[in-house]
């Protein structure tokens, strides 16, 4: 699910809901978890995580799977299952995660339910959607001294182009206050780029980025309400995914630390 | 990348094993402290003696009643578990009354917790400030201190609880021996632990105030979808926590009273209070292990507020979810993923309680510690009763008419169900007031109305808040309920 690109910002909420989301001419198209991770992180000398680790990473770990979804790839009712045996096409990252689900489908004959699957994806899908953000040379890693006394490094990331990385919070802001005509009917949104941009606002709503994010006119709560809403209006599949992730963070809220 | 088959293997590694739960429970549980605090607390409030023959007794009751809660834990996923067992069993409207019931004896055994460790930390540091500390400074200081570590979701780790629970233990166990190896000039008498006690008019109470020493195994469950394998894994983890709690108590709850001498044991107790185990212990033993025991009695108390204000918070956590309490009660704090307005709610109430005490002067050890942890574990009864009776109507329902799913919960809930009548009959007794005294019906009075208000709120969500009420004791499915949309015709 590619995102079309306009230039500049002619044309304000209507233009954006009829073409997508307009970034400043992105070197490349950012994928649903590159938004999500653009969109949890800030910061101009390093970039740091706005939300907590659990959350993110569950973010993350959702985005992946709502990209295979929207790419036609997998299906999750009752459990993920694999359309096709076929590697799928595009980034080595979208094409490891469904080679997990197609070997577990094919070779062992087990299959996953979504949440197990977030779960799963969690535990490293935060640093491989940075690696691919790393690669299309997105965002840049740099070892920079822990301390000028001690001779240890650690490794910051910084935005190869800081207006790239606010890029999903501009959209999510135009989003919310300019919903545009398709946003603001009734009826499953069936509009490819609207589904990408209505899975990153309920990831954005349900990992608790919203109240730190600038979101123009509207309040934190005011945009966690249309949200609500333009959520019940995804496909059942998409729901399913983004409500999985919630009972993960959730239960995770809940479990004692080792 | 390893293959599919591989996912549950790579989430297992952070599974919590039968070890890590019985911790957490034991933790609860506070051995220490209802050695320490909550027995010798007993023997002075009551003047009854046949407190350690309860233990056993209550040790072999909640044995019947694990059977079937166990069987039933790998159908409920919940971290609200008993009032989601309630629910499944008997439907929303109990499950809801158990629900309110379960708050209030939560965070009521949370504030108890609180005046207790503010007495025993004074007694730690008025030796070595030279200087009498009021009680309620440290009480504060916990109480601010275990505020915020709960907001910051930390979690005392597995390391630190396993030293504290294993001094804990060892603590117990060298001083029982002890009192057994030195008893008073009466020998080791058997008397306190004769089981025609508990058929006397003070049956109840003791078995009542020996249920509070195992208040907090029933959260084993609580943590089934955190485990490898639900049903076993808790399984193993109840039945532990039971044989340990459970002989534990009652070894160093009988040795006290061979320490004292069984005439004696009461006076005693009224004169030290939950000192007189550590002045017991300094007629025995070196003062640097009877320090070394106090201190561990106060990190006793510390774990235990710790772990407690984690169960309070996840239940008003898992309400909120499922949107029984507010909505804003399941929301998490995205700097630290805990249980926010959880953790805010218990620590008012027991903030509350804490102030009230303070200033009304009344006594933190029988007021607030004694009479809070009695009452709570009331409360608990109430709740484990409706929840055998919950486990065999569920299984009832199903066709399955076993020995471990509906005999078991059935005696269990009579066995516990007669404790609750002959406490809640002799409540006063409990208490160590007049049969008259109003705090004697008042406070159990207390959970009958949190369950009326409970049971009433649930027919509003049934009438006002349909898909609420269908979220109700749904716990992990509770989320994926929130989002259901009318069905759709989408492709995807």
């Amino acid at each position: 699910m590619a995102l079309l690109v306009g230039a500049g910002s002619a044309g304000g909420g209507v233009m954006t809901a009829l073409t997508g989301p307009i970034y400043a001419a992105p070197r490349y198209q950012p994928r649903l978890a590159d938004q999500y991770w653009m969109l949890a992180h800030h910061g101009h000398e390093r970039l740091t995580p706005r939300i907590e680790a659990t959350s993110l990473a569950a973010g993350c770990a959702a985005a992946l799977l709502v990209e295979l979804l929207l790419d036609e790839a997998i299906t999750v009712a009752p459990v993920v299952r694999p359309r096709a045996a076929e590697p799928a096409e595009g980034d080595l990252l979208s094409a490891q995660v469904l080679g997990d689900i197609q070997d577990g489908h094919y070779r062992h004959q087990a299959d996953h339910e979504v949440r197990a699957w977030v779960r799963y994806l969690a535990l490293t899908a935060e640093a491989k959607v940075r690696s691919r953000l790393v690669i299309v040379e997105a965002i840049t890693e740099t070892a920079v001294p822990v301390s000028r006394w001690r001779g240890s490094t650690h490794t910051v990331w910084r935005a190869s182009d800081p207006g790239e990385i606010r890029g999903p919070e501009e959209h999510l802001k135009s989003l919310v206050t300019m919903p545009g005509q398709v946003l603001s009917g009734h009826g499953v949104i069936t509009v490819p780029h609207l589904l990408d941009s209505v899975a990153l606002a309920g990831l954005a709503e349900s990992t608790g980025l919203l109240d730190h994010l600038e979101l123009g006119s509207r309040s934190a709560s005011q945009a966690a309400g249309l949200i609500a809403g333009w959520r019940q209006r995804l496909p059942a599949a998409l729901r399913a995914v983004l409500a999985e992730m919630a009972a993960v963070i959730a239960d995770a809220a809940i479990t004692p630390g080792r | 990348m390893p293959p599919g088959s591989t996912l549950p293997q790579a989430l297992a590694q952070r599974r919590l094993g039968a070890v890590s739960i019985v911790g957490i429970v034991m933790a609860a549980a506070a051995p220490l402290t209802v050695v320490a605090g909550g027995a010798v607390s007993a023997f002075a409030t009551t003047g009854v003696t046949g407190i350690p023959i309860g233990y056993l007794a209550i040790a072999v009751i909640l044995g019947v009643f694990a059977i079937g809660y166990v069987a039933m834990a790998r159908h409920i996923t919940n971290a609200g578990a008993a009032y989601a067992y309630v629910t499944a069993g008997l439907g929303r409207v109990a499950g809801v009354a158990a629900a309110g019931i379960a708050v209030l004896a939560y965070n009521g055994m949370q504030s108890a917790f609180v005046g207790g460790f503010g007495v025993a930390a004074a007694r730690v540091l008025n030796p070595v400030l030279g200087t009498a500390v009021p009680w309620w400074l440290p009480a504060a200081a916990a109480w601010l201190g275990i505020t915020l570590l709960t907001l910051a979701k930390v979690d005392l780790s597995g390391r630190i609880l396993a030293v504290l629970l294993t001094g804990e233990c060892l603590i117990v166990v060298v001083f029982a021996v002890a009192f057994f190896a030195d008893p008073s000039s009466a020998g080791i008498t058997v008397s306190p632990i004769d089981p025609t006690q508990l058929l006397s008019p003070v049956g109840g109470t003791i078995l009542v105030i020996a249920f509070a020493g195992f208040v907090g195994l029933e959260g084993s469950s609580v943590f089934a979808e955190e485990t490898t394998d639900a049903t076993r894994t808790v399984r193993r983890a109840t039945y532990a926590s039971i044989i340990a709690i459970g002989l534990l108590y009652f070894v160093a709850a009988w040795a006290i009273t061979v320490a004292t001498g069984p005439t004696a044991v009461v006076d005693s107790a009224a004169e030290h209070g939950t000192d007189l185990i550590f002045v017991l212990a300094g007629q025995r033993l070196p003062g640097e292990l009877v320090w070394l025991g106090r201190v561990l009695f106060a990190s006793s108390l510390f774990a235990g507020l710790l772990a407690w204000s984690n169960v309070a918070s996840r239940y008003h956590f898992a309400l909120g979810r499922e949107g029984v309490l507010p909505r804003r009660m399941g929301a998490t704090s995205s700097r630290t993923g805990a249980p926010r307005n959880g953790a805010i709610l218990q620590s008012i109430l027991s903030g509350l309680a804490l102030v009230v005490t303070a200033l009304t002067g009344m006594d933190p050890t029988t007021h607030l510690f004694y009479w809070g942890s009695a009452t709570a574990a009331l409360g608990v009864l109430a709740l484990l009763t409706a929840t055998s009776v919950a486990v065999a109507a569920f299984f009832l329902r199903r066709g399955d008419r076993g020995l471990r799913t509906v005999a078991a919960p059935i005696l269990a809930a009579l066995a516990l169900g007669a404790v609750l009548v002959a406490t809640v009959t002799t409540f006063h007794t409990v208490l160590g007031v007049d049969p008259g005294s109003v705090v004697a019906w008042l406070l159990p009075s207390a959970y009958l109305a949190a369950a009326v208000l409970g049971g009433s709120w649930a027919l509003v969500l049934r009438s006002r808040r349909p898909h609420v009420w269908r979220r109700i004791g749904k716990g992990a499915h509770a989320d994926r309920l929130a989002h259901d949309a009318p069905a759709d015709h989408s492709h995807v």
